[in-house]
């Protein structure tokens, strides 16, 4: 009698922290036997396992409240009030275009220059005009026939 | 992540209006029944609601990827609900009278229509059950009912709760076991 009062109170403890991952599904190795025991032959833990059950079934069939439907708009309004128009404004070339690629351009016209200032006869990238022809002498006139 | 979630993401880091319409319209719902599950009142939970979609698009940028979008949102929303609560629990604000009398008749109408052969005192039944488990969901710590509102509620699996509480498996499942159980007693009372 004396065990069954220090024994009793504990086993009824252990299943009932169990009961969650009972409904779960979640009890690994004997816990799903173990704790099916126990309900089979305990009122009170069976009592307490069927309002469990019952009020996550209750919990589950809360019916979805929908938003508002001027919800979206509300958001917006609220957005473009307290960003003063510029949450949504256009960005900038430099916000569009990662800053990577604008390197890798950079690098590529960098490039692009020093071959042509390598590539270049007077180390200029001036074209160089070609010099006019110099003008040939005039043909010496032949005198007039006697 | 799908490809049109990733266009989307795109979009919304380049600032795209539309996107972000896109985005409140896809989830917005989910959203609020999630606020409004945490609060237990409609005016609140819509406030908390903008909120989230505003805290959402300012910082898309700190999103990841690497988990899913909708739990990135939740873990935000639920971010926001606990503040949210604190801030009521400090003004000494949380009234829960002011529970919404305009969504229980909608509740209430709404379980009507949705049985064919309804039988009004089953759907007075449900929608006077739904009022007091929100109730009672109203009154567990907030630490309880973040859990009850994530796991039976909407149903989100525990590896979700774990990313969107940052607590442990074996933390989500006790404590969840806890908060089960105080709303099972506060239930009791009224049964």
């Amino acid at each position: 009698m004396v065990d069954d009062q220090v024994d009793a109170p504990t086993i009824h403890d252990e299943i009932q922290a169990l009961l969650s991952d009972y409904l779960e599904g979640t009890l690994a190795g004997d816990g799903p036997a173990r704790v099916r025991d126990h309900l089979a032959l305990c009122v009170g833990c069976k009592a307490t396992h069927d309002e469990l059950r019952e009020m996550r079934s209750a919990l589950s069939g809360m019916r979805r409240q929908p938003a508002p439907d001027e919800f979206r708009q509300q958001v917006t309004e609220t957005i473009h009030r307290r960003s003063a128009g510029r949450f949504f404004a256009r960005r900038t070339f430099g916000d569009r275009v990662p800053f990577g690629v604008l390197l890798v351009i950079a690098l590529i016209v960098l490039i692009g220059v020093a071959a042509l200032l390598w590539s270049s006869t007077t180390g200029s990238i001036h074209y160089e005009r070609p010099r006019p022809a110099a003008p040939e002498p005039p043909a010496p006139i032949a005198p007039p026939p006697p | 992540m799908t490809l049109r979630e990733r266009m989307l993401l795109r979009r919304l880091r380049e600032r795209d209006e539309r996107a972000f319409r896109e985005l409140v319209d896809e989830h917005r719902d989910k959203v609020f029944n999630l606020t409004y599950r945490m609060l237990g009142n409609r005016a609140e939970a819509e406030d908390v609601a903008q909120e989230v979609f505003i805290s959402v698009f300012k910082t898309i940028d700190t999103f990841r990827e690497e988990s899913k979008f909708s739990t990135w949102l939740y873990r935000v929303a639920v971010n926001h609900c606990k503040n949210r609560i604190k801030y009521l629990s400090r003004r000494h604000d949380r009234d829960q009278d002011e529970l919404d009398d305009g969504i229980d008749h909608a509740t209430a109408a709404a379980a009507t229509s949705a049985n064919p052969s309804p039988r009004p005192d089953r759907a007075l039944e449900g929608a006077q059950l739904e009022k007091l488990l929100q109730e009672e969901i109203a009154q567990l710590e907030d630490d309880h009912r973040i859990l009850v509102v994530l796991r039976d509620v909407e149903d989100l699996s525990i590896e979700e709760i774990c990313e969107i509480t940052g607590l442990p498996d074996g933390t989500v499942k006790s404590r969840l076991h806890r908060a089960r159980m105080a709303l099972r007693k506060r239930l009791a009372r009224h049964m």
